[in-house]
């Protein structure tokens, strides 16, 4: 502060005045920060013990699933709890944490590290689906020609070889435009039937599911319902929403459709498939799907930084029955093994072959 | 009661409106442009359990007009970013942005040297979150009515000295659902002003908030003034989930006086 004796109404007095308030300034800066705290409250403490204990109780508090997949996270919470104190290391920490969370066998469960690792719940059947198709034995083996669509991810269509059959595959449920499924149908329109192959099928946007789904449809139907937890009691969910295929267009396909699925067939994968068998002229060959259908979390936060995404949804198929940890289960079962991709032969492939034969008399 | 208030209050303005008509004195008219700095120690529980601490650029627009009274709008938009967690490892953008409109009563009967205001005001402010793209989110929407107490003071020819104090009354309030997503976000994820404008009325049990400023302003010339501003807003929400604000704000702009 200046205190320089300057005569009253001159420019000084100003200079003091503005010194003045600088100070005023900087003391309420000093005082607002140290009683930011007091307004904001105390961060959480980064403890193995605190980063645990955040963890369980955000699951308990918000996750969806514990009743469908018939999962008791109190007793679980007394496996694992006794197993964390402050001194384990990160190490220790993440492999309670990724076992405890292995229990829900829910791939939309997800933790990461923040530094390029993460560990997925009951994803050890999903990746070993991927050694059990080759994209490149199915263009080889079994198709005339692709056409792939570069608008799209993982979106191409061919003719199977020497039948009067279409092949479509979509491995992801993202793109810029899922209309362009109608321009597909169009060009494979004259084929008798259309194989449907969505096995690796990653998911991504429900309503690129509903879009896709919407080019074979045969009419309107109720296929499922979806509720949000909401609440901290396991059963406080939103209101229902219930989801009907778009009704039939002109240029619908509703000749026989074979869906290749695989443990891989995940999410808005499994969406699409669960509009797809809700036509009459759709058929599911292959392996279960993931059985992961909800809607996934914002991600979540923990001290030490590591970050993870759970289940926030319920979803019920028209009978009250949910498929979370089941997936649907195929019309004709069906799975490769290493071997059969590692001899050239994709078996489920073949299988949807012959079911086209032997039931629509289609080669 | 919400609406009696919300009578009572609307009433109050248009009457000093009406009162301040009649004993305008010349006016003077300021258009500017300004720029800034804020910091913020924010806690929203819906996005995260952690306390955020970050700093962004702010900017600014504003038209004010004073003769007896003071009539103000402004409009401010700032993005930065927001660290926690171990090392402050966890980066998340956040976007802020306000639209404001305040008119100030003149309470002495002359324009003295030092004047004392009271006014109301119709402030948007929105604090939107974003992780990752997208990957997180979470977002505040509070547009209402707040009741405006200010002083002004005049040290020396040319300069100015003004601060204000603002209570919000009636909020209308917008924030993510208990799980941060819900069937209405993915239906309008594309629209997020769908989002962020479906809220409540809410209480002031359920928003809190004061904000106060405080600013110098100095005439450069016959047409320009030059003036700084200091900011403090505290914000408390308690709905489905818990959001705490504290923000300081510096902010310098230039003013066009006509």
């Amino acid at each position: 502060m200046n205190l320089k004796a300057y005569p009253i109404g001159s420019q000084q007095v100003c200079y003091i005045n503005f010194n003045m308030k600088n100070l005023i300034f900087l003391f309420a800066l000093i005082s607002l920060s140290s009683c930011s705290q007091a307004i904001i409250g105390e961060d959480q403490p980064d403890t193995q013990t605190n980063n645990f204990e955040i963890f369980w109780n955000d699951f308990e508090q918000h996750y969806s699933l514990f009743t469908e997949r018939d999962i008791n996270w109190n007793e679980l919470y007394n496996v694992y709890r006794p197993q964390v104190n402050d001194e384990i290391s990160d190490e220790e920490l993440w492999s309670i944490l990724s076992n405890l969370i292995e229990h829900l066998d829910d791939s939309h469960t997800t933790l990461y590290d923040g530094n390029g690792h993460h560990y997925s719940s009951g994803y050890s059947l999903n990746e070993q689906s991927s050694f059990e198709i080759s994209e490149e034995l199915i263009i080889s083996k079994y198709l005339d020609f692709v056409t792939e669509i570069t608008s799209e991810d993982r979106l191409l269509y061919g003719k199977v070889k020497d039948k009067n059959i279409g092949y479509i595959y979509l491995g992801v449920m993202r793109g810029e435009n899922p209309s362009v499924i109608d321009d597909i149908i169009h060009e494979l329109k004259d084929y008798d039937a259309i194989i449907f192959d969505i096995r690796q099928n990653e998911g991504g946007d429900d309503r690129y599911s509903a879009r896709i789904a919407q080019a074979f449809s045969d009419g309107k139907h109720f296929v499922f319902t979806t509720q949000t937890r909401n609440g901290v009691n396991y059963d406080d969910f939103d209101e229902i929403k219930e989801f009907y295929t778009y009704p039939n267009q002109e240029n619908s396909y509703v000749k026989p459709v074979v869906v290749l699925t695989d443990r891989a067939t995940i999410s808005a994968g499994e969406t699409l498939l669960s509009y797809m068998k809700s036509y009459e002229h759709v058929i599911q060959v292959g392996d279960s799907t993931a059985g992961d259908f909800s809607t996934q979390s914002n991600i979540r936060f923990l001290p030490n930084a590591w970050h993870y995404i759970y289940s926030i949804q319920k979803v019920l198929f028209p009978n009250g029955e949910s498929l979370d940890g089941v997936g649907h289960v195929p019309d004709i079962y069906i799975k490769n093994t290493e071997a059969d991709i590692s001899s050239l032969n994709d078996n489920v492939f073949d299988r949807a072959i012959k079911y086209l034969f032997e039931e629509h008399n289609i080669e | 009661m919400k609406i009696s208030v919300l009578v009572i209050f609307l009433i109050f303005l248009f009457s000093i409106n009406i009162f301040a008509q009649q004993q305008e004195s010349i006016p003077k008219n300021y258009l500017g442009i300004g720029i800034g700095y804020r910091l913020d120690n924010l806690k929203d529980t819906n996005f995260s359990p952690l306390n955020q601490k970050g700093g962004s650029l702010f900017y600014s627009i504003f038209y004010e007009r004073h003769s007896k009274n003071i009539m103000k709008f402004n409009i401010k938009y700032g993005d930065g970013i927001l660290k926690s967690g171990r090392s402050d490892r966890l980066s998340t953008s956040y976007y802020t942005g306000s639209v404001g409109f305040t008119y100030l009563k003149n309470l002495s009967t002359n324009q003295e040297s030092t004047n004392f205001y009271v006014g109301g005001s119709y402030n948007l402010d929105l604090l939107y979150m974003d992780w990752f793209n997208q990957d997180a989110f979470s977002y505040v929407s509070a547009q209402g009515l707040s009741i405006n107490l200010a002083v002004s003071k005049q040290p020396a020819p040319k300069q100015y000295i003004e601060s204000t104090i603002a209570i919000p009354v009636l909020q209308f309030l917008s924030r993510p659902p208990y799980n941060g997503i819900d069937e209405y976000i993915i239906e309008n994820q594309d629209e997020p002003l769908n989002i962020i404008f479906d809220g409540k009325l809410t209480s002031f049990k359920k928003y809190k908030s004061i904000h106060w400023n405080v600013n110098y302003r100095y005439e450069i010339s016959n047409n320009f003034n030059l003036k700084f501003d200091y900011d403090l807003n505290i914000q408390s929400v308690k709905t489905v989930s818990e959001f705490k604000s504290l923000s300081n704000r510096f902010s310098t702009s230039l003013l066009y006086q006509f």
